[in-house]
């Protein structure tokens, strides 16, 4: 189990899992709106959104899967020094071990699909008359 | 007078075929000076080809030669209003800048496709600046002022009306709207 010292690996952890679906859920919805309803509301493209989406979903699943898969899925981590019992998942080394650079592009992807969500979505759901769901 | 911006299709004079065409169309193109109607053509397409993009790949028709008419409706408080928007199929409105302005309205969005086929009598996807509602204003974006011809609905699927676009920004409540389209 997670010891309470471990709090910011277990939200690492969380936030890992939960963010490629995430992503993947922003990149279908993009795909089913209407082109000019995201020109209507004076956000980038259709495509563009998809594009970004896109590239997020590829690296939120390339970056731990490459990762995880170069380490093993329980690979004791340097990082925790002085703790050599500590197994951390798979997912919570790709953010630490080799390859842990990349980690730019996850971070980069995640902060383009919570644009995406909070900000574009409610827009173009707007728009579409859809509103005042929220 | 003859309709190149069709395609591989041939246009015939509009008022030549008024069953190519829905009633408020015809209405509003015999209301015409005979001058005017006489340059807005007519041609036959297959139905499930009304789509622009599809359209434009079946005949033959350039794209920045097809107009797309967008039915915004804009909300304030309880009052909603209706604008047509005519913008090139090659490019997008900004419906929540300028048309929203323009409406003076709070909110400004796509009229549910439902609504705007029931107000304006017009078929889904055949709908055209031609005929609407003569309440609402027509917002024609400048590059569509200045193309020398459009091709826009007719109120049905299965045909397509071209026309220059001067006339399509003398429409009845036509005003030409620079940056409309984006």
């Amino acid at each position: 189990m997670f010891d309470p010292k471990h709090l910011d690996t277990l939200v690492l952890f969380v936030i890992g899992i939960v963010s490629a679906p995430v992503a993947a859920y922003a990149f279908a919805h993009a795909l089913r709106q209407r082109a000019d309803a995201f020109t209507a509301v004076g956000k980038l493209t259709k495509n563009a959104w998809l594009g970004i989406t896109g590239a997020a979903v590829f690296f939120m699943l390339l970056i731990p899967a490459f990762t995880a898969f170069s380490l093993g899925p329980f690979t004791p981590m340097f990082a925790y020094g002085g703790d050599p019992n500590y197994h951390p998942p798979g997912i919570v080394a790709a953010f630490q071990g080799p390859g842990s650079s990349m980690t730019l592009f996850w971070l980069a992807g995640l902060v383009a699909v919570m644009v995406y969500i909070v900000d574009v979505k409610p827009a173009i759901v707007g728009v579409q008359g859809g509103g005042q769901r929220w | 007078m003859n309709w190149p911006v069709l395609g591989t299709l041939t246009g015939v004079p509009a008022l030549e075929r008024p069953d190519l065409l829905g009633k408020p169309v015809l209405l509003a193109l015999e209301q015409m000076t005979p001058a005017d109607a006489a340059l807005v053509g007519v041609a036959e397409i297959d139905p499930a080809l009304a789509d622009t993009a599809e359209f434009c790949a079946a005949y033959g028709s350039p794209m920045d030669g097809s107009a797309n008419c967008v039915v915004v409706a804009g909300r304030r408080g309880e009052d909603t209003r209706y604008a047509a928007c005519l913008v090139l199929a090659t490019t997008r409105a900004d419906v929540n800048g300028l048309v929203r302005k323009r409406l003076n309205a709070r909110k400004a969005s796509f009229a549910p496709m439902d609504d705007a086929v029931a107000i304006t009598g017009m078929e889904y996807g055949g709908i055209t600046p031609v005929g609407l509602p003569a309440d609402w204003p027509l917002l024609v974006d400048a590059a569509v002022a200045a193309a020398p011809a459009v091709v826009i609905g007719s109120g049905i699927r299965g045909s397509k009306l071209a026309l220059p676009g001067e006339l399509a920004a003398r429409l009845p409540g036509a005003e030409v709207v620079e940056g409309l389209a984006r």
